[in-house]
């Protein structure tokens, strides 16, 4: 049964547009990005793999097994396509490694997508569906900007993995409706999770949405009904979230935009401090760490705003506020000439040189940066030297951040190497260049379903 | 953790079954067993038999039989995650809209989660008492804040007062149950949307929804999941984004009021406001019978005649979901009928044609009166004019069930065992209610769960 409401305009567009997506419709070049983008997430989940908070939520998920349930990956046993769909993605997050555009991190929804394909047995070609709407819903509703109004990514992530996962079940226009109406009722979280001192909550915030998309588009599945109006309706997100807003792009048969336009991550920190390392290694070719008396680097609002706004920043405590802390960015960068995963471990954080470093690192917000930093990532540095000299950087670079299939396959292979599970990611990424539409994907994800 | 997280944890993990006054234990044992007949009469609702559907049955690690514990579903041998059982359970809890009440919320729909952690170590008849109150505490201080605020709906104070239930019952510490607040609190904010307009089948499994949240995210913060600090009081928390900033009354341990007595249990299987309605028709009907009926004007509460009487849709219920919200078809149906069961839900009673034109007399408008009580009483006003002239004006309040007019022990053997006779056999009724009403003295809940499951 349904209720009495008739769908809203943005319902009743985003279900159309979810339920008309076909792989088969696809051009090579999209196909090929959405292989990609799969590459690059199944990348970064084999990094943090045995990651501490991945290990945790995985003996979570190992406490009961469902047998023909979906694939936690690194353990031999079976879940539900929620704990799945939480677990996995979480892998692919924590690291913070994984692309980036406008409202977060749309590979967030990946292992969701994987989840629900798994749960129904479907195939390569349901997937590149899947992942092709949450990414294209992804970047409709990216230019909400919800995280200036407080709101987090998560509640729009969940949009775009309800109408992807809805997808990937099959399921009706009037179905998707339901679980939208469902996910944008319960789902909402607040920007809290990224303030402050952050905990390790930042990298599963989102994977927990997308994890509650899973669970509401089966409900859906099953019959149970949701506000048809949870956008325009009474008390609705319009009112209560968002402002009002319409599905302005996506219909049936639109070309995909999203699935190409979101940047990758060459370092594994927080997405605007790419730049920075790139600034550091500039300011390092030219100036060694120990000749810096001051260093005041000027950013876009947005960048002080997330990564340089407090006192926490300069001393940061944990790996997720260290991976957003533009100060330790840039001066382990300085020091070291790059940035890796290691480098947030917490008991490397209180480092002297580092400390030091950061002591002689100011950060101001520059209107003229932000004006520009929509399209560009952009910063400037002056340096004064012990010496007494001043020296002036910059950066202004495309916010793409692309990356060719050579870079991908050498950030597969430095972060697939170091797994336990390293022995079948090289077919693993055979198939993911190849996207068999007719595969299995509980085959082709089988290399990371750890020997029982 | 600010201090608002921190007082809640600090409360949650504290409080013990020893400490509870008499009074606070029976009332939480009456809550108990008023939620289980309940969860009886909605166990064949859609939204529970799909709850049940989703939840797949599980398994114990072989290697390591004794980590973590399966979720115990009412009626039902599986055994399935934690998560998704308190989801099941709780829909069934609510799904007849007759479970107990405070303002803005339904707080045993939180017991639903509690019933899910049964099999969990260390959990007893006693400790299940006390995390009902754990529960009941945080939440109704929570709703209490957030009800303030229009278009934020009850899954929130549901889900913050799971949490604290649920890390009680699991024997969280004040540390872990402050992590697993700070997540609940940053997670899981409801709109009013849900219950707006036309209704669909989430109004019953929205709280349902924020129980089962509040299971995952105790179970996380026993995984060693920290949340976000200061969720409530930091930049873009709680206090910025819906409330403002609050002080949270005195809790009980520190001299507070147990809220538990105030929370109210429903007589007729109506929505809160809609308990007076049934009493007004039933008055009504002894002096001017709805055939002789020219005319009535109700005057509630504005937010009860904003629920329940102000859209449209009320007057022409589509769905059993507008129907048990809808002031004007549940007055005439008790006009008819001298009071109300869930019969009048069915589909072929809502839909019929002929009461149309009878709901066509009612007038429901909100009424300063009843606004001057509302919450800490509720009142319904009538004025009713038959078709010979003579005209009828009175009032009522705080139906029986109201915190301030409680239910007699007997009366919630009633409403129980009425509840479960059509599923089991009066025998077996009583002896659900026999084990359910002396809950302080089990030990194996587990057992008193299978009670629930129909003999084959």
């Amino acid at each position: 049964m349904t209720g009495d409401a008739t769908p809203d305009e943005v319902t009743a567009k985003l279900a159309a547009y979810a339920t008309s997506v076909e792989a088969s419709h696809l051009d090579a070049a999209a196909r090929h990005e959405v292989g990609r983008r799969l590459i690059d997430s199944i990348a970064c989940a084999y990094g943090a793999l045995d990651s501490a908070p991945v290990a945790a939520l995985r003996a979570m998920a190992e406490e009961r097994t469902v047998a023909n349930g979906c694939a936690v990956w690194g353990s031999a046993r079976r879940s539900t396509p929620e704990l799945a769909a939480f677990v996995n993605g979480t892998a692919v997050r924590v690291m913070d490694y994984s692309d980036y555009t406008s409202g977060g991190h749309p590979s967030d929804n990946i292992a969701a997508v994987i989840a629900a394909c798994d749960w129904v047995d479907g195939c390569v070609d349901d997937l590149v569906a899947g992942v092709l709407v949450s990414y294209e819903v992804w970047g409709e509703l990216g230019r909400l900007y919800l995280r200036y109004k407080g709101w987090d990514q998560g509640t729009t992530a969940a949009i775009a993995a309800t109408c992807a996962v809805g997808r990937v079940l099959r399921l009706s226009a009037d179905q998707i409706g339901s679980a939208l109406g469902m996910v944008v009722t319960s789902t909402i979280s607040l920007f809290k999770t990224r303030r402050g001192e952050i905990s390790e909550w930042k990298g599963m915030a989102v994977p927990y949405a997308a994890q509650s998309s899973v669970l509401l588009a089966c409900l859906a599945a099953k019959g149970i009904t949701g506000p048809l109006d949870g956008f325009a309706g009474e008390f609705g997100f319009w009112q209560q979230v968002s402002g009002e807003f319409q599905v302005e792009r996506l219909a049936p048969g639109v070309a995909p935009v999203t699935i190409f336009e979101t940047g990758y991550k060459h370092w594994p920190v927080e997405y605007e401090a790419q730049f920075a390392v790139w600034l550091a290694q500039r300011i390092r070719a030219e100036v060694a760490p120990g000749h810096i008396e001051r260093l005041m680097l000027y950013t876009s609002e947005w960048t002080w705003n997330t990564i340089a706004n407090d006192p926490t920043k300069w001393a940061p405590t944990t790996r997720e506020t260290a991976d957003h802390s533009l100060p330790y960015i840039m001066a382990v960068t300085l020091v070291r000439g790059r940035i890796d995963y290691d480098d947030f471990d917490p008991g490397v954080l209180h480092t002297p040189e580092y400390v030091h470093l950061m002591g002689r690192i100011a950060v101001h917000a520059d209107e003229a940066i932000t004006a520009i930093s929509h399209d560009k990532g952009a910063l400037r540095a002056s340096v004064r030297t012990t010496a007494g000299d001043e020296r002036h950087f910059e950066i202004a670079e495309s916010r793409a951040t692309p990356m060719t299939d050579e870079q991908l396959d050498d950030k597969w292979e430095m972060l697939a190497s170091r797994s336990r599970l390293a022995a079948g990611s090289a077919g693993l990424l055979a198939d993911l260049r190849k996207l068999d539409g007719s595969q299995r994907v509980r085959d082709l994800m089988a290399p990371l379903i750890a020997p029982s | 953790m600010d201090a608002t997280i921190t007082r809640l944890a600090e409360f949650a993990a504290g409080l013990s079954y020893e400490q509870l006054p008499t009074e606070i234990v029976d009332l939480a044992v009456a809550r108990l067993v008023d939620a289980l007949g309940c969860a009886v009469g909605g166990m064949d609702s859609d939204q529970a038999r799909i709850a049940v559907a989703v939840s797949p049955q599980v398994s114990a690690d072989p290697e390591n039989p004794e980590s973590g514990f399966a979720g115990t579903i009412l009626g039902s041998l599986r055994r399935t995650v934690p998560e998704l059982a308190a989801f099941a359970n709780s829909c069934m809890i609510r799904n007849l809209d007759f479970n107990d009440r405070y303002p803005h919320i339904h707080p045993s729909d939180m017991i639903g989660g509690l019933l899910a952690g049964v099999d969990a170590p260390g959990v007893d008849g006693k400790r299940l008492v006390s995390s009902i109150v754990a529960a009941y505490e945080v939440a109704t201080r929570i709703a209490d804040v957030v009800r303030r605020h229009p278009g934020w709906d009850s899954g929130y104070s549901t889900g913050m007062g799971a949490v604290a239930g649920i890390a009680h019952l699991l024997g969280c510490d004040t540390a872990t149950t402050g992590e697993a607040l700070s997540l609940i609190a940053t997670s899981n904010v409801h709109l009013r949307s849900t219950r707006a307009g036309g209704l669909s089948l989430w109004k019953g499994a929205a709280t349902a929804h924020a129980t089962s949240n509040a299971m995952f995210v105790t179970r996380l913060a026993q995984h060693g999941m920290t949340g976000p600090e200061a969720a409530i009081e930091g930049r873009h928390g709680l206090w910025d984004q819906i409330t403002g900033e609050f002080e949270l009354p005195p809790l009980p341990d520190c001299g507070g009021e147990y809220l538990t007595t105030r929370t109210s249990l429903k007589y007729w299987p109506v929505e809160y406001t809609a308990q007076n309605a049934v009493w007004v028709a039933k008055r009504l009907a002894t002096t001017i019978p709805i055939t002789e009926l020219a005319s009535v004007r109700l005057g509630a509460h504005t937010h009860g005649w904003r629920e329940i009487g102000s859209d449209p849709a009320k007057w022409d219920p589509q769905s059993r979901e507008t129907a048990d919200h809808s002031l004007p078809y549940i007055f005439v149906r008790a006009m008819q009928r001298d009071g109300v069961d869930t019969s009048i839900f069915a589909k072929e009673c809502y839909l019929d044609p002929s009461v149309r034109p009878l709901m066509a007399k009612v007038v429901v408008e909100p009424d300063e009166r009843c606004d001057a009580v509302h919450p800490d009483g509720v009142m319904l006003t009538c004025d009713a004019v038959a078709k010979d002239g003579r005209a009828e004006s009175f009032s009522v309040n705080d139906p029986k069930g109201f915190w301030t007019n409680p239910m007699t022990a007997a009366d919630v053997e009633a409403k129980f065992r009425a509840l479960v006779e059509p599923t089991y056999d009066s025998r077996h009724a009583a002896r659900l209610y026999e084990y359910w009403s002396s809950v302080v003295e089990r030990r194996d809940l587990g057992a008193g769960m299978r009670l629930f499951v129909p003999l084959a």
